[in-house]
């Protein structure tokens, strides 16, 4: 097993989803209760790109932008070094990846708040930002819950990307999943086993507690019964 | 209870944070890391050279990354963090060389054979390799990608030579590397591969198969260069290495599994 992978996947998955949390939930509401509905369909369309997207089409896109053309002139002459082959590549790569997981569960779960409770708010005075906090959030729990989970582990799994635009360097960018690539390239069946388990496991228990909390589906089964 | 679930959930995320203060506390403070990208037909040798190496230099952590030499050329291009670029073939070093991406001039280590690896049991022994590839058995043919393997080059010019290239090219599959032509043969998704010596040699490979080298009449020498990439922050280090992996002992190792003039 090697651990300094599996962490390093945890640390990019974690900031990951920081990120996303800060660009995902003003896109969600502006998507979700914004007025400019040809707009909102060209986001939407945008956002959702990477779900259908070949990773190798994204990664070669950022290969081009991260490169000695695009941003990544910008950011090594602000940083001193390059995004291609470092762990703030990883994360912009894994941001874009993983936008539709936390954009697409947070706008769902906005929508599906009631209107009437969010107008009897801004009627009492409240402000958006505290009807945001005070009504909206509490009530989107849910798709804050389902975004959360997904985006993360959604990073963790990551691979075609993180392979062309990080190009598995140990300890900087050999995430998990690469790692485990590495073992069975190496013909480490063994280690490459105990790695494949340890990913299945997590990710089967974490849609597990997921869906655990969510189980409308099968009481409204229950109902026809 | 959804309380529970809610505390379970998000405890995932508080792990990391909290874990940053502790791994940083527990490095080690002077130890250097060398990282080398090495050629995927190294895989078996070079640990046997690095645990040596590593007994000298206890300070120095050598971080190896296997894969195919074009792929590494073409990260070096981009600016890849690597010390040390063990190539397998002299190509891709020189046209680093020419481009200035190099420390110092290339440093030849070793010279790649090419052979036919099978599975035990499949074909006869001892039969010419034209023969085996002609084999009505065989079904599919495992090589390395030649637009940027070495070892898949020359087994493309080898079958060029012997005139089995267009006859055979239904039949080929290509894996990225050479480890990954090797595995295809493994598996029992094609009958032969061509692959270097030093994998046909390796523990797994020798055990579950056999192999024919192709002459060395059909495609010119494999020979294997090095450099040290300019960027190195570690020159001294990477000289260190290097001046290792040419010294007798390693050379010696080198030949065991293979590589030779």
């Amino acid at each position: 097993m090697d651990w300094i992978a599996l962490w390093l996947s945890l640390k990019l998955s974690f900031w990951t989803t920081i990120c996303l949390y800060l660009l995902g939930i003003p896109l969600a509401y502006w998507l979700s209760f914004g007025k400019k509905r040809k707009w909102k369909i060209l986001v939407d369309s945008i956002v959702s790109l990477p779900l259908v997207l070949p990773p190798t089409v994204l990664g070669f896109y950022l290969l081009i932008l991260f490169g000695n053309s695009g941003i990544g002139t910008v950011y090594s002459k602000l940083f001193g070094k390059s995004l291609v082959f470092s762990f703030e590549g990883l994360l912009i790569a894994s941001i874009i990846y993983s936008l539709p997981f936390m954009v697409q569960n947070l706008a769902g779960a906005f929508s599906l708040v009631d209107s009437k409770l969010i107008e009897a708010s801004l009627c009492c005075g409240e402000s958006q930002w505290n009807t945001f906090f005070k009504v909206i959030f509490p009530l989107s729990l849910q798709g804050f819950l389902r975004g959360t989970v997904l985006s993360f582990t959604h990073t963790l799994g990551e691979f075609g990307i993180v392979l062309m635009v990080g190009g598995d360097i140990p300890g900087k960018t050999r995430t998990i999943s690469i790692a485990l690539y590495d073992q069975v390239e190496g013909l480490n069946y063994q280690g490459a086993n105990t790695t494949a388990l340890v990913l299945l496991l997590f990710s089967f228990f974490v849609l597990f507690l997921v869906y655990s909390t969510s189980n409308s589906q099968w009481k409204r089964k229950n109902l026809f019964i | 209870m959804c309380f529970l679930y809610f505390t379970s959930l998000f405890s995932f995320f508080l792990i990391p944070p909290f874990s940053v203060c502790f791994a940083q506390s527990q490095k080690p403070l002077q130890t250097s890391t060398l990282t080398v990208a090495a050629a995927a037909d190294l895989r078996f040798v070079l640990p046997e050279i690095i645990s040596p190496f590593q007994t000298l230099n206890p300070d120095v952590k050598v971080e190896v990354i296997y894969g195919a030499s074009g792929k590494f050329y073409e990260q070096i291009l981009r600016g890849a963090p690597f010390d040390i670029f063990l190539s397998a073939d002299k190509e891709y070093p020189f046209l680093l060389y020419t481009k200035g991406y190099v420390a110092e001039e290339p440093f030849q280590y070793a010279v790649g054979r090419l052979v036919l690896w099978m599975r035990k049991g499949l074909f006869g022994e001892g039969k010419d390799w034209k023969e085996l590839l002609t084999n009505k058995k065989v079904s599919k043919i495992a090589l390395a990608n030649p637009l940027h393997a070495p070892y898949g080059k020359a087994a493309k010019t080898a079958l060029e030579n012997a005139g089995l290239w267009e006859k055979l090219d239904s039949k080929f599959v290509y894996g990225e590397n050479v480890i990954q032509a090797f595995q295809f043969a493994e598996e029992k998704d094609a009958e032969l591969a061509f692959i270097p010596l030093a994998i046909a040699l390796s523990p797994k490979a020798s055990k579950e198969g056999n192999y024919v080298e192709i002459p060395l009449s059909f495609y010119p020498k494999i020979l294997q260069y090095g450099i040290i990439i300019k960027k190195t922050a570690n020159l001294s280090i990477a000289k260190k290495f290097k001046d290792y992996l040419l010294s007798e002992e390693s050379q010696k190792t080198l030949k065991k599994y293979g590589f030779g003039p």
